[in-house]
């Protein structure tokens, strides 16, 4: 995929999750995992969503600094995608693995030659992964997580307790 | 006076007006996508602040730590538009790019419900 292609796949990707909620998100709503089942996919996908955001600005930040060069950036940014994608697929975020592997093959290609490009694309995936991260927020209820499930003490989670 | 715009919170509006003299690339990024369609929820770690993301990218500009109910910041990180409604615990710099000027206790009512309901709809436009 070239630098017009992944642009174009990018534009693409962030528009069709701006509107509606996306299918990916349906699917990890709806998959449990045994024995934790919905809500600690929710989470993990939640922050592992936010960190590439963050991530993916810091590589930005890199490469518009020139600290760090293009091609070994760019090298980064696939290998991170690819390892994205593996942790996604447990909850069925098909629609946006395949959107991370295909941008991973783009980094791989080093279709963003120049720090511009790269920072330019950096903010465009960000844009679309946070999006897709803004969506689980939209459906998990923070302050009643809090309210309603206190951490466990020692009393009754052994492991806590100190070790003779 | 900088260019105002209506954000509609829920079924509450609110008339916002844009600092363009303190933030104007955020300011004019901002006037360029109007109308702007998403939503909001509420902030988890600062206090009274509801959040939305937008639908572009800016660089820091104009950044303040202890901001004031009624400020409107953007956050890079996460291309989010920050309205503080109430007491705030800053939890890090934003860019403060325009203020509400008119009905941010409509704003504030619905931002509190955020805490139980989650998300609501916004639409920011042109006055």
């Amino acid at each position: 995929m070239g630098r017009d292609d992944a642009i174009e796949r990018l534009n693409r990707f962030v528009e069709a999750v701006w509107t509606q909620e996306p299918a990916d998100i349906r699917r990890l709503r709806d998959t449990r995992l045994p024995p934790a089942g919905r809500w600690g996919g929710t989470l993990f996908a939640n922050l592992i969503l936010l960190w590439s955001g963050q991530n993916l600005q810091l590589f930005r930040r890199l490469a518009r600094e020139r600290t760090v060069p293009v091609d070994a950036l760019s090298a980064v940014v696939a290998a991170y995608l690819r390892q994205l994608s593996v942790w996604l697929a447990h909850w069925r975020m098909d629609d946006t693995c395949g959107f991370a592997d295909q941008l991973a093959g783009a980094f791989e290609a080093t279709a963003f030659r120049t720090p511009e490009e790269f920072g330019d694309a950096m903010a465009l995936l960000s844009l679309a992964l946070n999006r897709v991260q803004n969506w689980i927020d939209a459906y998990t209820p923070w302050v009643q997580l809090d309210t309603r499930l206190p951490a466990l003490s020692a009393e009754v989670a052994p492991g806590l307790a100190r070790q003779r | 006076m900088g260019e105002r715009f209506v954000l509609t919170v829920g079924e509450e509006c609110a008339v916002c007006e844009l600092l363009d003299a303190q933030a104007p690339s955020i300011a004019r990024r901002f006037a360029e996508h109007l109308p702007i369609e998403s939503f909001a929820i509420h902030a988890k770690f600062a206090g009274g602040e509801m959040i939305v993301m937008l639908p572009f990218y800016a660089d820091p500009e104009n950044e303040i730590l202890t901001v004031s109910q009624g400020d409107i910041a953007y956050f890079p990180d996460m291309q989010t538009l920050c309205l503080f409604y109430g007491d705030v615990v800053p939890f890090g710099k934003v860019s403060v790019f325009a203020r509400v000027v008119e009905n941010l206790r409509g704003v504030r009512r619905i931002a509190e419900r955020l805490q139980e309901t989650v998300s609501v709809s916004v639409r920011a436009a042109r006055v």
